[in-house]
């Protein structure tokens, strides 16, 4: 009975899996080309738009 | 109010207290770097936190997710940020917004700021329902509309959320940075104080009104929202407990009524209704636990 009081279900359940599925495809596709090195230089320099310089 | 109902809220308070606290000193922790000055240059800084926090913290040892996803939209050679949309995506269909209840900084510094003991102020509710609206605009405008088109303009976009509204970026980048490190302090210009200002006004309406922030500015919030209702931690109202006292209503940091809206895109997920219900009417947590609670609940009525 639970689980009709609760926002749930099959379909509910497949939104999720998909989300999670295109969320970890994005994350991978990302990393193998090259979006670390782009987050990572930027993060490691003052970011001087961040603190109202430039 | 019974004792024990007391003491529950504020051991709620107590543990909630302590995971901000926690979540804010592991994610500034490079101690060094409020000493010299200048910002974490380690290999996680390629990582970002859920939250709000800005990568120029001397403290901050990953990268904050909006800075982080304007600079790609911004670069030269993308178009898009798989990386850091794949990573937003991820922590809002686990979280939903318990980042912003639970976890993020910004949010923590908001909630310190409100105990101070100043008169608490209501905005009308047509006028708080419309500035609700105005957190999407940030997100749509500045984080990812203008940089894109600047980009496409100009070759190169800008951070224009970081760059003209973050006051988080103020708080925690500029003020330590410039007071241990005088040669970029000599560099302050009109935008800084512009930055001032907007953090002047978070900073004095946060002791007035609870999380302006997240309420009708945060991109993050606003994103993280979306997912609130098909995220894997859930809250729910048990309605036949429900002794409609609104002791909920009554400790939601964000205004809302939790019996309507406890899964809606404005809950922070701060579990502030859950302790203050007297009936225990209001279960949370992933939906696993969820539904266990109620099906044990169920078996003892």
């Amino acid at each position: 009975m639970p689980s009709s009081r609760i926002a749930s279900g099959a379909r509910l359940s497949i939104l999720r899996l998909l989300l999670l599925a295109v969320a970890l495809a994005s994350i991978v596709y990302g990393v193998l080309s090259g979006e670390l090195q782009v987050v990572l230089a930027k993060g490691i320099r003052v970011c001087l738009e961040c603190i109202g310089i430039a | 109010m019974p004792g024990v109902h007391r003491d529950r809220i504020k051991a709620h308070g107590r543990r909630r207290l302590l995971l901000q606290t926690l979540t804010a000193c592991v994610s500034n922790g490079y101690v060094q770097g409020f000493i010299t000055g200048k910002v974490f240059g380690g290999p996680t800084k390629a990582a970002c936190v859920p939250w709000l926090n800005c990568y120029s913290c001397p403290g901050a040892v990953a990268s904050c997710p909006v800075g982080s996803l304007q600079t790609v939209l911004g670069g030269r050679s993308r178009g898009i940020s798989f990386y850091v949309m794949g990573l937003l995506v991820l922590f809002g269909v686990v979280l939903g917004r318990l980042v912003c209840g639970l976890l993020c900084p910004f949010g923590f510094i908001q909630d310190l700021l409100y105990r101070i003991p100043l008169p608490k102020l209501e905005l009308p509710r047509k006028l708080d329902r419309a500035l609700r609206w105005l957190k999407y605009v940030v997100a749509g405008l500045l984080v990812v509309a203008l940089p894109v088109a600047l980009r496409a303009t100009t070759g190169t976009g800008a951070p224009f959320f970081c760059k003209f509204l973050c006051p988080a970026g103020m708080l925690e980048g500029a003020l330590p940075l410039m007071a241990a490190n005088p040669r970029l302090a000599a560099q302050i210009g009109i935008l800084f104080w512009w930055k001032i200002v907007v953090l002047a006004v978070v900073v004095l309406v946060s002791m007035c009104v609870q999380r302006p922030f997240c309420k009708y500015l945060c991109p993050l919030g606003a994103f993280y929202g979306l997912f609130n209702r098909v995220s894997l931690y859930q809250m729910h109202v048990e309605r036949s407990s429900c002794a409609s006292c609104h002791s909920c209503v009554s400790a939601c940091p964000m205004g809302l009524n939790p019996e309507r809206e406890v899964n809606g895109p404005e809950c922070i997920r701060c579990g502030n209704c859950k302790a203050a219900c007297p009936t225990s009417a209001i279960v949370a947590g992933f939906e696993l636990r969820v539904r266990e609670a109620l099906a044990k609940r169920d078996s003892a009525a």
